[in-house]
């Protein structure tokens, strides 16, 4: 197993530690209820190292990004983009955040377990470009520090208040005896930052976020925020045999750009056959990942992700169906263990995201 | 040149002067006059190995090699190269039946090896050494279930490929049984016409993924069958296993069908691989070899061919069957095979097949020339009814090369997209259905 | 971990608390913890009939789900709905908070489970 640059401060925080995406990897501290409350209701920091940086380098590094990714990348270098990548076919390989430093230099933000995958990927894809790419996960460090209350701390910690940027941005700015990449996002639907940099001032920040009262959080509560706020994870919501329509992520897929696997979404588009819906248990249970779903006797779909969350009297869960039965208000089943459990199909909306826009 | 048996001139004299007879005719001469052949055999003198060679290069050109848009029970997959190398092994090519545990440790080990792979796939408790075929090895899951239970008719899916069910209807002919087909509803087979029907039959075969390549949904079915009485027998294809419900996961008593989607060339028709795999309880029911595990007198692990008392060199007649053989060769490649794939490799292949299934779905249903059929979760193949002359798209296809789908007659076309189709290629096939007139 | 005196314990962690011809039965102090919190428990129905080693429910921490099984055979008497509420009780209170309260069918079986000195070194591993 691989160690992040934070590694040892998370055994010295006692955190229950197990293995993710080839990382040894903290998944709760004082635990995943305190830790997703704290997140929700005042600051907590996530050691989020293990993700992946590839860096493309040349004359035509922006358009090489365009026909690699859904969304629509521009010059705008102070923009942080959400977007997929898709194969010929329109399945996804990983969803990643596109950061543009300038025309012939970008960042590509993508998911711990899928960076080999995703690199050979990008590398195949590149040949038929002049450009360069690199993996430099390895010398990265990364610690995503979101809360209500980051905004009012966030100074203490960086020397920067970050007002000047508003949701989805970033700059570069000084730390220590260099820079580091500061950016306005987050994988919990709260307002806070990211940070991109060197291991010796991602293990800084880490030190000064703890002593001003961060609650550090670990996977399990990272799991938890996401999926309240909605956010896809790769492996459930999206996967190599899941498309971004049916995904329900249109908003990051630009069909009128040329970029790999336009042409099978478009015709996927004109006869739809699945989609991920939001449900609802109507009985206290617990819908988890890889249950089946029922439309009374029949396997429709499966649950991508469900939990009992400790801000919703409801559980609830993503699920991806057959389209038919994709209504708001369909009744429908997840089988739980011998139980049948009802359930019905409701939005995705089961919490109001508080992004500084 | 020669004749066929390489005896010489001096060797038959030799044998006929130890006989006492003057010539090898003389040898025969119990067989009556008018029952003798006094024609010589109509077979062509020998070639010499140049001219040979020629001959069957020339027969080889004959073949035209196609792009595949055809499925409907043989699919055309890779084969990896190790695969070959190793079938290729003159123990393994040539070497016949292991009755003689003593001489044949290596054909054993690799058949307990087959057995217990086509056990993991379909979670069932045990397999027999292989049948020739997957439509044979269902045929025999149906004696199986007549043999348990008694009963003398079978139920059969409507949504089964249409030529398995012809050699289910024979094998059912010549031991007076009866074959009732179960109408399908929208491309699945339909529960409710089972629950009326399943009353004193022995029991149902179904077949997932279907003819139409429709992934079935079986759920519900083992509790109706069994109540009545009768056994659940379901025919998959090997590759789809590794994606769909297995026969065990859906406590069917009994898995057959064919494996040549895993590892076997298409080669015209087969040789392909049969598998049958039962429960325990079921085991004295099954026909053909069976490989066992056990120690010999020092105490060293081995291998034999067991149960042998069901098959008929002993028990003649009163045989399981009259299958004593097995197809060892064709199992030796679909283990080297699956060894060389492994668990995850399976999965990966075989999401490769469904994708650009979907891919090509979706593109054709984009051209507007075409109809949806039946509105079903699918593997790797699927029905579209076709809004134009098939006959024409047919012709057009094999002018460039491809061979299109299947006509099931009315206009419906079953396309089959295997991991080897590019999207080059499924793009060229949706382009000529655009072009026609 | 704590492991009580006086009970009898499985391989699986749960403890037995025997009472005549009846059976207590929970989960021990090393199940609760590894576990973590404890957010909902799926309880076997009165009158439900289980064979040593069945499942006979669940309890579900925020990330998994893990069986209970009976270490002994029964008829459910009693099941503890309070916990329905309060999964957390498993956490706080493991050998008080009972899970059910079972008839046996086969005393012989308590033979079989181990004692609180035998059962420690399991919490160890």
């Amino acid at each position: 197993m691989k160690e992040t640059v934070l590694h040892d401060k998370h055994l010295a925080l006692n955190a229950k530690m197990i293995e993710y995406a080839g990382f040894h990897m903290p998944v709760s501290y004082a635990g995943i209820g305190e830790e997703h409350l704290a997140v929700r209701t005042g600051m907590g920091i996530f050691d989020v190292s293990h993700m992946g940086e590839f860096l493309v380098e040349g004359k035509v590094a922006l358009s090489f990004v365009n026909r690699l990714v859904t969304n629509m990348i521009t010059e705008d270098v102070t923009k942080v983009t959400y977007s997929l990548m898709c194969d010929e076919k329109g399945f996804v390989v990983d969803d990643l955040l596109v950061y543009v430093i300038n025309a012939q230099k970008i960042l590509l933000v993508v998911n711990a377990g899928n960076i080999d995958k995703d690199f050979a990927w990008v590398e195949l894809q590149s040949k038929a470009f002049d450009v360069a790419v690199r993996n430099l996960s390895d010398e990265f460090g990364q610690v995503a520090i979101q809360g209500p209350l980051v905004k009012e701390h966030i100074h203490e910690i960086m020397g920067e208040t970050g007002q000047d940027l508003g949701f989805m941005t970033y700059k570069v700015i000084p730390y220590g005896s260099g820079h580091v990449i500061f950016s306005r996002t987050g994988y919990t639907g709260e307002d806070g930052f990211e940070v991109y940099g060197k291991p010796e001032f991602i293990r800084d920040i880490w030190d000064k976020a703890i002593a001003i009262g961060v609650i550090p959080c670990g996977l399990g509560a990272r799991d938890t925020l996401r999926f309240e706020a909605n956010l896809p994870l790769y492996g459930h919501e999206i996967s190599d045999t899941i498309n971004p329509v049916e995904a329900g992520l249109n908003f990051a897929v630009k069909l009128e750009k040329d970029f790999i696997g336009r042409d099978a979404l478009v015709a996927y588009k004109e006869h739809p056959t699945r989609k991920v819906v939001g449900i609802e248990l109507l009985e206290r249970n617990i819908p988890r990942h890889g249950y089946p779903v029922l439309k009374d006797d029949r396997v429709i779909g499966v649950v991508t992700t469900g939990y009992l969350l400790p801000t919703l009297t409801t559980p609830v869960a993503c699920a991806l169906i057959d389209i038919a039965y994709s209504e708001i208000g369909t009744e429908l089943f997840v089988q739980i263990r011998n139980n049948k459990v009802p359930a019905k199909v409701r939005n995705r909306k089961f919490y109001t995201k508080k992004y500084n826009k | 040149m020669h004749k066929y048996l390489p005896h010489t001139r001096e060797d038959i004299e030799a044998m006929l002067k130890v006989t006492g007879a003057s010539t090898t005719d003389d040898l025969f001469s119990s067989i009556p006059k008018k029952l003798r052949l006094t024609k010589p055999y109509n077979i062509p003198h020998q070639l010499s190995d140049e001219a040979l060679t020629k001959h069957m290069k020339n027969l080889a050109n004959q073949n035209q090699e196609l792009i595949i848009f055809r499925g409907a029970g043989a699919y055309d997959h890779y084969t990896p190269s190790i695969v070959k190398a190793i079938i290729s092994r003159q123990e393994f090519l040539t070497s016949y039946t292991p009755y003689q545990p003593e001489v044949a440790q290596g054909t054993l080990q690799y058949i307990f090896e087959y057995q217990t792979m086509v056990c993991e796939l379909t979670g069932m408790d045990v397999s027999n050494a292989s049948m020739y075929d997957g439509s044979t090895a269902t045929a025999e899951a149906m004696f199986m279930a007549h043999a348990q239970t008694d009963m003398d008719t079978i139920l059969v899916s409507e949504t089964m490929n249409p030529r398995t069910i012809d050699v289910i209807k024979t094998y059912a002919h010549y031991r007076n049984l009866k074959v009732m087909i179960v109408p399908m509803k929208n491309g699945q087979t339909d529960l409710e016409a089972v629950e009326r029907l399943i009353a004193s039959k022995m029991g149902l075969i179904v077949q997932n993924p279907n003819y139409y390549g429709i992934i079935e949904d079986l759920c519900g079915f083992a509790d109706v069958i069994h109540q009545a009485g009768g056994l659940f027998i379901i025919n998959s294809e090997g590759q789809a296993l590794s994606l769909v419900k297995t026969q065990g996961e859906y406590d069917a008593d009994i898995a057959c069908g064919d494996l040549q989607s895993l590892g076997l060339p298409l080669s015209f028709g087969g040789a392909y691989l049969g598998y049958l795999a039962t429960k325990m309880k079921y085991v004295r029911k099954m026909p053909g070899r069976i490989c066992g595990l056990t120690t010999d007198v020092d105490g060293k692990r081995a291998f034999v061919l067991t149960l042998q008392a069901r098959e008929q060199h002993i028990r003649r007649a009163k045989a399981n069957s009259n299958i004593c053989s097995n197809q060892s060769l064709m199992a030796l490649a679909v283990t080297v095979y699956l060894s060389a794939m492994g668990k995850e490799g399976l999965i990966k292949v075989a999401n490769e097949s469904m994708k650009g299934a979907h891919y090509l779905y979706h593109k054709l249903l984009q051209t507007k020339k075409f109809d949806v059929l039946f509105d079903q979760p699918f593997f790797k193949e699927f029905v579209l009814k076709a809004k134009f002359d098939v006959n024409a798209f047919e012709q057009a296809c094999l002018k460039k090369g491809i061979l299109g789908p299947l006509h099931l007659g009315e206009g419906k076309l079953l396309f089959a997209v295997t991991e080897k189709r590019t999207i080059e290629e499924m793009d060229q096939l949706v382009e000529l259905v655009v072009n026609l007139a | 971990m704590n492991v009580k005196e006086g009970l009898l314990y499985s391989e699986s962690h749960e403890w037995v608390k025997v009472e005549g011809k009846n059976a207590w039965i929970g989960i021990s102090d090393h199940a609760q913890h590894a576990l973590g919190s404890v957010v909902f428990i799926e309880l076997p129905k009165i009158g439900a009939l289980f064979k040593k080693g069945d499942a006979m429910g669940a309890v579900e921490s925020v990330k998994a789900a893990s069986d209970v099984y009976t270490p002994v055979s029964g008829k459910i008497l009693d099941v503890n709905k309070a916990l329905e509420g309060s999964p957390e009780m498993l956490n706080d209170d493991p050998y008080g908070a009972w899970i059910v309260k079972l008839e046996l069918s086969n005393e012989a079986e308590l033979k079989t489970l181990l004692n609180a000195k035998d059962y420690q070194p399991l919490c160890e591993e």
